[in-house]
Parts: structure tokens; C-alpha cells; sequence
């Protein structure tokens, strides 16, 4: 192997981030391979959730992995995969791939320049000050030729638009592999009952929490107003026959959010569930207060059916007197699960590693895959941030114990 | 000759460098801006423009540093962290301390204020070259550690995590526990109780008491391992252990072998064949833990494989880890009956046999259970070993609200504590896992491992030098800064002493010290002052919010350009919010704020643990005494905000903003309104 060694890193979300930055305090160079244009995985979208005290969610964390793997020096390589992997005498040589990318959100600034001169409206501002240039509207990308609409990248004032991009493969040497590819949320879609897609102000959690960190507040998407009444349903894929198993994180970030919603914006909130799950520390304590404030309900509600008013009516047995009610929400949140990437499969295969039953990647408990190879994080089963950091660090941890090993 | 060179040559004066980027936000007057900014102050020496600092312009800072005498760089440009590597490697490069720069976040400070932006750049930069001249220099120094780790614990976690610290080559004080088979290095000192413990990370002293002799080990590092204490819960089911009334852990002694079942049933006089019922109690007054629905479902399945009738009577099926809920998928199918509980609690008898009996009414089907089971199991509490309580005392552990000694926040990752050197694992910080998730428990191995390595790693530990100085014709040793210190960082001799490798630069000392003896660097009274009172023209009204690096760097940086930042808003950065003290306060009521606002972590996220406290009872006392002279108290806010709170960050701005208008100028900013003072 040739100068120092390396380390890939697989995932840009909280794990992988954690793991980068966990590898450079260890004094090994680190590259972040994203799929994505930023970094920051899912959990860039979640919001904090604390009412007069925080709650414990973790959402937070990410801020700082960022700013820590800025610190470091790590390589970050984006939006690219891993096209390639292959064991070469001891290490391991790897074919990254960067998808042509027109905004370069390194380069951004945030200017807006861009937006306001498009005349597609192709370009939206994504998380924080970034931009995005969504190819299908762009005039150039549809013009097929390097002769269409350039207006953007002529006023675009720090070059950070390249309409001819194209995409590049770089091949590198690793001395270790660190996977953290991250999860899926369930497709609400799937459970067609609940109206998700049909209905408006039927949301997934997750973009419940993309709201109120855009934002800081909840409105309805139909007519934007703020809701009075708010129902969770919980384990949306999670628990049923295709997903034989619990999500772990769902239970914890309703109650929050719920919580959150209560004490910024007065909403009342119901949970539909089946069991309460534990989550976080001094949980007792935790789950006593929560009782005060969000109304339990242990039923799952049948569906979900659009109101007269444009409220959601919401159907459920009612454990008291067994009959089928009708309950008025003004919007609905669906508590979907972490499902499995559909590309783990792929990946597998490419890393020579195994699945578990549900599809996720399969560790030892040191969290080796394969000789050389570290999964981390919700790649291989539904967790939290916090937990998914450690993961990270526990994976960086033991790769530059292999490295410091394989190297004598 | 180089270094010659650099040697003889002294070094004074601020390079003003200003990142291209920067000058996007606003106008092209933005840059004229900028640099007439850096020309009203003397100490500017150099001024120039790059292109792309945070990538292909990083060369430029060195090559700045090289060709000129400046000792200290002011950047203008975006955030600090994109920054920071490239920094710290010019000033490395030249020899300079690696605190010897300011970053002003131009770029996102004057997001969307357009024919405002030139302005506030210039007003951002005239404060940062007034924190870049308070800059003194930083070295880092070192301390030779003890390369010995002391283990304290009751049980095999303790004795693997001695193994592991012994396997990275450091020699291991195992107390305690009983364990064999350790490896050479590992000083094993069964039955032994901590008496004392005192000193810094890499740098303890224990004191520990082995059959009534007292003995002193130098550590460099502590890890406190005890496992949990497990108690059935008896007690909380008004029932008595007895042949027909179980514990779990005994159910599972009852069928480890083929005819513990059968004996304990004919015992009561039972049919070892019978149709005799087992009846399993969790959490239906206390909150259960997956831990335990785990061996709980496979003691069902091992019952319901010998074809006995399984009774589950729970308040929630606590499936929340890996594999769990197949397994229970796996019980029903092996006819597991599950009876919930969210409202009720069924009640159970118990006759002078002993024999228990349980009545409810089942929740779903409202219908009455009677059920009269040969066998009823209790699950089991896991609970704090007793000897924690005395460990978390001796060393100043914060404690959570069930007595583990990690406080419940998010930023004690894994195994850090308050102390620095000082690491809880496994069933010292309450973290129980099921035995299906083999990850858990490796992540805290590898973590109090990995920490030990970082700590203990070499002969000397280099420290930033970030602990705050002690004026020692000030100090009185009143004791208030050893009281309030979140991390055991003050030693009282005759006066303060601050341990540098504790020590974690929050301030919350400093604010508090009533003779202003304690002094951070970069961070200090004067400092803080001068960056207040450095001349600026922006239109009123004037807001100063303090708020920690790691906050104010996010939130502005996530208010994007749909919202801008008030104009008259002046961001002083602190190591933590419970680093303002009341001088700073007022100080900024002095210097022409119309508004004060301290931006804080939530209560409980604080990394001090007690900063935003500190800091949300000075605002209180400030608003006190706002009101007394007729300033009035709406003028100073508190607020809590995430880093992720971007949105929330600029809406609460712009509303202080909106409301210190309609206030009308402060009397005291009024000398100020106009143009600059001398």
C-alpha cells in the first residue's frame, strides 16, 4: 500500500459522519463517500424537539459531527457511491463515482443570484443557505446540448455552477472499509388506509419534523393553518408481516414531537399504538410527565377518511364501549418505520457482506462484516442518533485497529 | 536558516484576509466596505483578498504569514470550521499559537440584507479585529501522564474492561471485582472500596482501603464498570416468593435442566404433566425494560415447547431492540397469550400456600381473566449497585435522576462523564441491552477503550491550555468557582487553583467569580468589553446577543437568505452561555445595546450542565436591575435555542428587533447613536 493509509467511509449521515471525524481524531485520513449532494443524512432534516427542557432527542448532534469533520480535513467526495470494490494484496481499491453535479453546494453560497435568474424556476433553496438545480425543470438539461439556458452559471457569482458537469471515477487504495449506509424510511404509501398522498394533511413524521426545523412551526399543508387536534399513528411500517420487527425510534420521536407541538403551539395530540417502547434515559420519569399531556390510545385506527369540513375523520374500536368511532383530527401523523435500503442487497454483494432476515446488513458484534469491512449505524437495524453515533465510533475505532494491525 | 529567521524576527500586528465569497452576500461596496473597516485600526498591518479560502485559497494564509510580520489573523470570510484546518496549519507553519486568529462570519451574518450588507460586513469585521487584538497567545504545554488505569466495578464487565485497557499496554488497577484469568499488568485487588480520589485526567490519585489497609495508586485514567443489581419485583405485585411465586431468574434456574419444571410442580402437589398454567408479570407497575421481555419471551417459548399454557401479563410488550419482536412473533405463534394493561392493573392474591392467583378484566374483549397459574414469574428491576452512590461522591460525578453517575444529556456520548479522565460503562451509566444485541455492549467497550488510547495513549498529554487564569492578588478562596465547576477543575489551596487537563473552558466559573480573579483566554472581561465597545455604524436599533461558538455559528448559518439576521445585531461568541456574567451585561448596555439577548442550550442539554442555568438567573437579576433604573427589563432576554433552531433563532431576533423599536432608543445607547465614538 502506498503513503498513508486510508479509510472509506460509506454514508454520510450521523454514523458515517461519526466515524470520519472519530478516524481523524485516531490520526488516520479519512474519505466520505455521499450519495447525496450534502451531508447529513436524514437526520439534516429532524427537528429539535425540546419544549421548556430538552428532550433528549439527539437531533442536535449532527451540528457537530459537521463542524468536526470540517475540522478534520476529511475528504468528502459527493454526491458519489462506491461503484467498485475490490481486495487487492491486503488493502482494498475502490472505483467512486461522483454524479455530474451542476450546483457544487461546496461552492455555494446561498446568494440566490441563481433562482432569480432561471426561467424554469429549477432551482429551490435546499437546507440552510444551499441551493439545488432539479434537472427535469432545468432548460439546459432539456435542451440536451451544451448550447441551451446558462444563465444561472453566468450569474453565478463564485462559479459554483458547472451546467456541463459531467461524471467522474476516481479510482483509490483504502486500508479499511467503514459502511454506514444508512436506512430507508417506510413508504407511507404502502399502508393506503391511512390516506398518505391522498390526503393533505395526512404527513409522515419525518416531514413533520422537516417542518418545524424549516420553519418552527406545524401547519397544515391543505390550508395553513395550525392544528388543534393532531393524531399519531404509530408503527406504520413496523411490526406487520413485511417488517418483523420494531423500529425502536418511532414511539420516542411521536411523544417528542407530540410534546414539542403541545408546548410551542398548543396542539392537543392523540397516539394510536399497540406498545409503548422505551426510549432514552430516566424513561419512567419521562413517560409519567408524557401521560399528562398526550392522550393514549391503544387501538389502531382503521383508516383515515376525508371530513366534511376538511377535518380528518379518523376510525378506531373504542376499548370502552366497543363500538367504531369516528374521531375529528385536523391532521394526521403517520409514525413510519426504518426500513432496510433496497441497495443493501447490492452493496452486499459488492462488499462480499451478509443480510439479516429483514434485509439489513448483518455484523458481528465488534460490528465486522468481513475481514477489513465495519458496518455502522442504521445500516444494519432501526436505531437513534445517539446510538448511531456511537456505532461510528465504535467503527472507527476498530478499523484503525485492524489498520494498526494489518500494518504490524 | 528559515527557522533562524523566524526566530529573530518579532512578530506584531492583525492580517485582515477577506475571503472573496464573502463579498457575494451584498453589494460590490461590500469589499471597499471591508477594507475600510480593517484601515480604521492601526494594528491592521495587511489586507488582503482571496479567492476560495476554504479550498484552493488556504496556501494564501501561509504564504501571508511568511511574507510579513503580522502575528495574528482576522478572517472575513463564511463559518469557522470550514475554515479551522487551514488556519492552524498556516500558524503552525510559521510557529504562531493556534489561538491566534478570529473568523468573522461575514458571509452569514449579512445573508439577504442587500444595500444593508456593506454596513454590517464592516461592523462584523471592526469587532473581530477588536477580539483579534485582545488575542494573547495561547501555547499549549504538556503533561506527563500516568500510563495506569483504575477499574472499579463488581463483575465481568469490569474484568473484560481490564483486560482491554491492559491489552493497549497500560498497567490496570482492577478493584473490586473478583476475576481470574487476567492478564500480567493487571494489579487485581478483590474486595477493595475507594476512599479518596483526587487530581485531573492523567494525573489522579486514589486512595483505596483493602482489608482494613489503606493503599495509594497514581492513575491516569478511572473507569467505573459495575455491573447492574437485579431485584425481582415482588414487592411491587404485593406478592411473596414461594414454591408457586417465582423470580425470573429462578424460572430460568427451573428450566435450565429437564426436571427443574416437573419437581418445582410436584412440589405444590401438581401433575408434572398437567395442564398447569405459568403466568409472566412485566412491567405492569414499573417501566419494563427489552432486556427483560427478552429472557421473559424465551423462558415462554421453552415453556410453551414443553406444552405448558404461557400467560404474558404486561402493561406494554417492550420489543424495542434487536430481534425481539420475531421472538414474540415467534411465542404467539407458539401460543403465547398476551393480556395488556394500559389502564388497569390486575390483581393478584396470593392464599397461605402461597399459591397466586390473577382477576382482571381484559381490556380488549372486557370480559373477566381468572386465572389460577401453578407458576407465577415476577421480572426483575435493574438498579444501581449501592457502592455507585459513595464512587459518584468521592468523584464528583453528576448523577442522573435514577442514580447512575452519567447525567442525562445528550452530549455525555456513550461513556464521558463530567469529569475529563473519569468514563461509566455498561451498568455504571445505566445503559442495559438486550443479550441479542451484542453491538451495545461493544460499543461501550470500544469506546472506554478507544477514550483510554486517545488519554493514555503516550508519555504526555497535550492540553490547549484553554483553563481560565487565576489572579492571585484577587482570589479570597471563597470557594465559589470549586462549588460551581460542572467538570472537578478547581483545586482550593491557599487560593484557586484551575487542574488544566479537567478543566474545559465553559467560564461558568469566571462569570462568577466575585473578585473577577478568574480570567479565560480569549475569553476574558477586557476582552469581551473591547469587543463590545469596538466602534461601529450600523442603524439602530442595536441587539447584542452572546451565545456559544458552536450555537451562534450554526444558527446563522441556517437562517439562510429568505430571512436576514437584524442589521443592528452584534453576535459575541462565548465558550458557553454560562461564561456571561453580569458584567457583561451591563457592559453591553453600556456600549449602546438597545437589546441584550443570551442565547443558551435547553435545560439539560447544557454541556456544563448547570451554564444555562447560571446564565438564565443572571439575565433575571440583570432584568432586576434594568427595571430599578428605569431601563426597563424587556430590554435583556433569554432564550433556549438548538443549533438546528435556525429558523426559530431568526424569527426571535427579528422579533426583539421589532420590540426594541417600538422601545425607542436607551437612554445609554443614545451618545452612540450617531457615527462612532472616540
Amino acid at each position: 500500500m502506498s503513503g498513508s493509509p486510508r479509510v472509506l467511509v460509506i454514508g454520510g449521515g450521523v454514523a458515517g459522519l461519526s466515524a470520519a471525524a472519530a478516524l481523524g481524531r485516531l490520526n488516520l485520513a479519512a474519505t466520505l463517500v455521499e450519495k447525496a449532494p450534502t451531508l447529513g443524512g436524514f437526520a439534516s432534516r429532524l427537528a429539535c424537539k425540546a419544549a421548556n427542557e430538552c428532550q433528549r432527542c439527539s437531533a442536535c448532534l449532527l451540528e457537530e459531527r459537521l463542524g468536526e469533520v470540517a475540522r478534520q480535513g476529511v475528504e468528502v467526495i459527493l454526491p458519489a457511491e462506491v461503484v467498485e470494490l475490490r481486495r487487492d494484496s491486503g488493502c482494498f481499491r475502490a472505483a467512486i463515482e461522483r454524479r455530474a453535479l451542476p450546483l457544487d453546494p461546496a461552492r455555494c453560497t446561498g446568494c440566490g443570484q441563481c433562482a432569480a435568474v432561471c426561467p424554469a424556476g429549477a432551482i429551490t433553496q435546499a437546507e440552510g443557505r444551499l441551493f439545488a438545480l432539479d434537472a427535469t425543470g432545468c432548460r439546459h438539461a432539456q435542451s440536451g446540448s451544451d448550447d441551451g439556458c446558462t444563465r444561472c452559471q453566468e450569474a453565478c457569482p463564485t462559479g459554483a455552477i458547472d451546467l456541463a458537469a459531467r461524471p467522474q471515477t476516481t479510482e483509490k487504495e483504502f486500508a479499511a472499509v467503514i459502511a454506514a449506509t444508512g436506512f430507508t424510511p417506510f413508504d407511507a404509501r404502502g399502508k393506503p388506509h391511512f390516506g398518505y398522498g391522498a390526503l393533505p394533511d395526512v404527513m409522515t413524521a419525518l416531514e413533520v419534523e422537516q417542518a418545524l426545523r424549516r420553519h418552527d412551526r406545524l401547519v397544515r399543508p391543505s390550508d395553513g393553518r395550525q392544528p388543534a387536534r393532531v393524531a399519531f399513528i404509530q408503527c406504520v411500517g413496523s411490526r406487520d408481516r413485511e417488517h418483523p420487527y420494531c423500529s425502536r425510534v418511532c414511539c420516542a420521536y411521536a411523544l417528542r414531537l407530540a410534546e414539542a407541538l403541545r408546548a410551542r403551539q398548543g396542539a392537543q395530540s392523540t397516539l394510536f399504538y399497540i406498545d409503548i417502547q422505551r426510549f432514552g434515559r430516566e424513561f419512567a420519569h419521562t413517560l409519567e410527565g408524557l401521560r399528562h399531556t398526550v392522550r393514549l390510545v391503544r387501538m389502531m385506527p382503521g383508516d383515515v377518511q376525508p371530513g366534511p369540513e376538511g377535518q380528518l375523520l379518523l376510525s378506531y374500536m373504542d376499548g370502552r364501549s366497543h363500538d367504531v368511532v369516528d374521531e375529528e383530527f385536523d391532521l394526521v401523523v403517520l409514525s413510519v418505520g426504518m426500513a432496510p435500503q433496497p441497495a443493501n442487497g447490492e452493496l452486499a454483494s459488492r462488499l462480499g457482506l451478509a443480510l439479516d432476515a429483514a434485509g439489513f446488513l448483518a455484523a458481528s458484534a465488534g460490528g465486522v462484516a468481513a475481514h477489513g469491512i465495519f458496518v455502522a449505524g442504521a445500516a444494519t437495524g432501526p436505531m437513534g442518533i445517539a446510538r448511531a453515533c456511537a456505532e461510528g465510533e465504535r467503527a472507527a475505532w476498530e478499523a484503525a485497529r485492524w489498520v494498526g494491525g494489518s500494518r504490524g | 536558516m528559515a527557522s533562524e529567521r523566524e526566530a529573530t524576527r518579532v512578530r506584531q500586528g492583525i492580517g485582515v484576509v477577506v475571503c472573496r465569497c464573502a463579498e457575494q452576500v451584498g453589494a460590490e461596496a461590500l469589499l471597499a466596505s471591508l477594507r475600510a473597516a480593517a484601515q480604521e485600526t492601526p494594528e491592521v498591518r495587511v489586507f488582503t483578498e482571496v479567492d476560495d479560502l476554504c479550498h484552493r485559497g488556504r496556501q494564501a494564509l501561509a504564504e501571508l504569514l511568511a511574507a510579513t510580520s503580522v502575528d495574528r489573523l482576522v478572517v472575513a470570510a463564511c463559518g469557522r470550521p470550514q475554515l479551522e484546518a487551514g488556519l492552524t496549519a498556516a500558524l503552525d507553519a510559521c510557529g504562531l499559537p493556534r489561538n491566534m486568529f478570529v473568523v468573522a462570519n461575514v458571509l452569514d451574518q449579512c445573508q439577504g440584507l442587500n444595500g444593508a450588507a456593506p454596513a454590517k460586513a464592516a461592523a462584523v469585521l471592526s469587532r473581530a479585529i477588536a477580539r483579534g487584538r485582545n488575542l494573547r497567545p495561547i501555547e499549549a504545554v504538556s503533561l506527563e501522564v500516568v500510563r495506569r488505569v483504575l477499574v472499579l466495578g463488581n463483575g465481568p464487565t469490569a474484568a473484560r474492561l481490564a483486560a482491554e485497557a491492559a491489552a493497549l499496554g497500560l498497567e490496570v488497577v482492577l478493584a473490586g471485582a473478583e476475576a481470574e484469568g487476567l492478564p500480567s499488568g493487571v494489579e487485581l485487588l478483590s474486595g477493595a472500596r475507594l476512599v479518596a480520589f483526587r487530581g485531573q485526567a492523567g494525573r489522579f490519585e486514589a486512595e483505596l482501603e483493602v482489608d482494613g489497609e489503606s493503599l495509594r495508586r497514581q492513575v491516569g485514567a478511572a473507569v467505573v464498570a459495575y455491573d447492574y443489581q437485579v431485584r425481582p419485583n415482588f414487592d411491587l405485585y404485593g406478592l411473596t416468593p414461594s414454591e408457586a411465586v417465582v423470580s425470573l431468574t429462578e424460572l430460568e434456574a427451573l428450566l435450565a435442566t429437564p426436571e427443574g419444571m416437573s419437581a418445582r410442580l410436584a412440589a405444590q402437589g401438581l401433575s408434572a404433566q398437567g395442564l398447569s398454567a405459568v403466568v409472566l408479570l412485566s412491567g405492569l407497575r414499573e417501566e419494563a425494560h427489552p432486556a427483560q421481555t427478552e429472557r421473559l419471551l424465551r423462558a415462554a417459548l421453552a415453556l410453551r415447547r414443553a406444552s405448558r399454557p404461557v400467560y404474558l401479563a404486561v402493561r406494554d410488550v417492550r420489543v424495542g431492540a434487536p430481534g425481539l419482536e420475531a421472538l414474540y412473533q415467534e411465542c404467539r405463534r407458539a401460543g403465547l397469550v398476551t393480556f395488556r394493561f394500559a389502564d388497569t392493573i390486575p390483581q393478584l392474591e396470593q392464599d397461605a400456600q402461597g399459591r397466586a392467583r390473577l382477576r382482571a378484566i381484559d381490556e380488549v374483549l372486557t370480559l373477566p381473566v381468572d386465572l389460577p397459574p401453578a407458576l407465577v414469574v415476577v421480572d426483575e428491576a435493574l438498579e444501581p449497585v449501592p457502592e455507585l452512590a459513595g464512587v459518584a461522591r468521592l468523584m464528583r460525578l453528576s448523577l442522573d435522576a435514577e442514580g447512575f453517575p452519567q447525567a442525562n444529556s445528550v452530549h455525555r456520548l456513550s461513556v464521558a462523564t463530567n469529569r475529563a479522565g473519569v468514563l461509566v460503562v455498561r451498568g455504571s451509566r445505566n445503559a442495559a441491552a438486550t443479550e441479542a444485541d451484542l453491538a451495545a455492549a461493544a460499543a461501550d467497550m470500544a469506546a472506554a477503550t478507544a477514550t483510554l488510547a486517545a488519554l493514555l495513549g503516550e508519555e504526555a498529554l497535550t492540553l490547549e491550555g484553554r483553563e481560565p487564569r487565576v489572579h492571585l492578588g484577587r482570589c479570597t478562596a471563597c470557594l465559589t468557582c470549586f462549588r460551581l465547576c460542572p467538570h472537578g477543575a478547581i483545586r482550593i489551596t491557599s487560593r484557586a487553583e484551575v487542574l488544566p487537563a479537567a478543566c474545559q473552558g465553559c467560564g461558568v466559573c469566571a462569570a462568577e467569580c466575585p473578585m473577577a480573579a478568574l480570567q479565560l483566554p480569549g475569553s476574558s472581561d477586557d476582552a469581551l468589553a473591547a469587543e463590545l465597545r469596538a466602534p461601529v455604524a450600523v442603524p439602530a436599533p442595536r441587539l447584542v446577543a452572546f451565545g456559544c461558538r458552536r450555537a451562534l455559528e450554526a444558527l446563522s448559518a441556517g437562517a439562510g437568505p429568505v430571512g436576514a439576521l437584524p442589521v443592528g445585531l452584534q453576535l459575541v461568541e462565548v465558550p458557553c452561555a454560562g461564561r456571561v456574567g453580569l458584567t457583561q451585561l451591563l457592559d453591553a448596555f453600556e456600549a449602546g445595546a438597545e437589546g441584550v439577548l443570551v442565547v443558551a442550550c435547553h435545560e439539560g442539554n447544557c454541556r456544563s450542565e448547570q451554564g444555562s442555568r447560571h446564565a438564565r438567573l443572571r439575565v433575571e437579576e440583570a432584568g432586576r436591575l434594568l427595571a430599578e433604573i428605569g431601563l426597563g427589563a424587556e430590554r435583556v432576554r433569554f432564550e433556549t435555542l438548538a443549533p438546528n433552531q435556525g429558523a426559530r433563532f431568526r424569527r426571535l431576533m427579528r422579533d426583539f428587533e421589532t420590540r426594541l423599536a417600538a422601545l425607542g432608543p436607551s437612554p445609554l445607547a443614545r451618545p452612540h447613536a450617531e457615527g462612532r465614538e472616540s
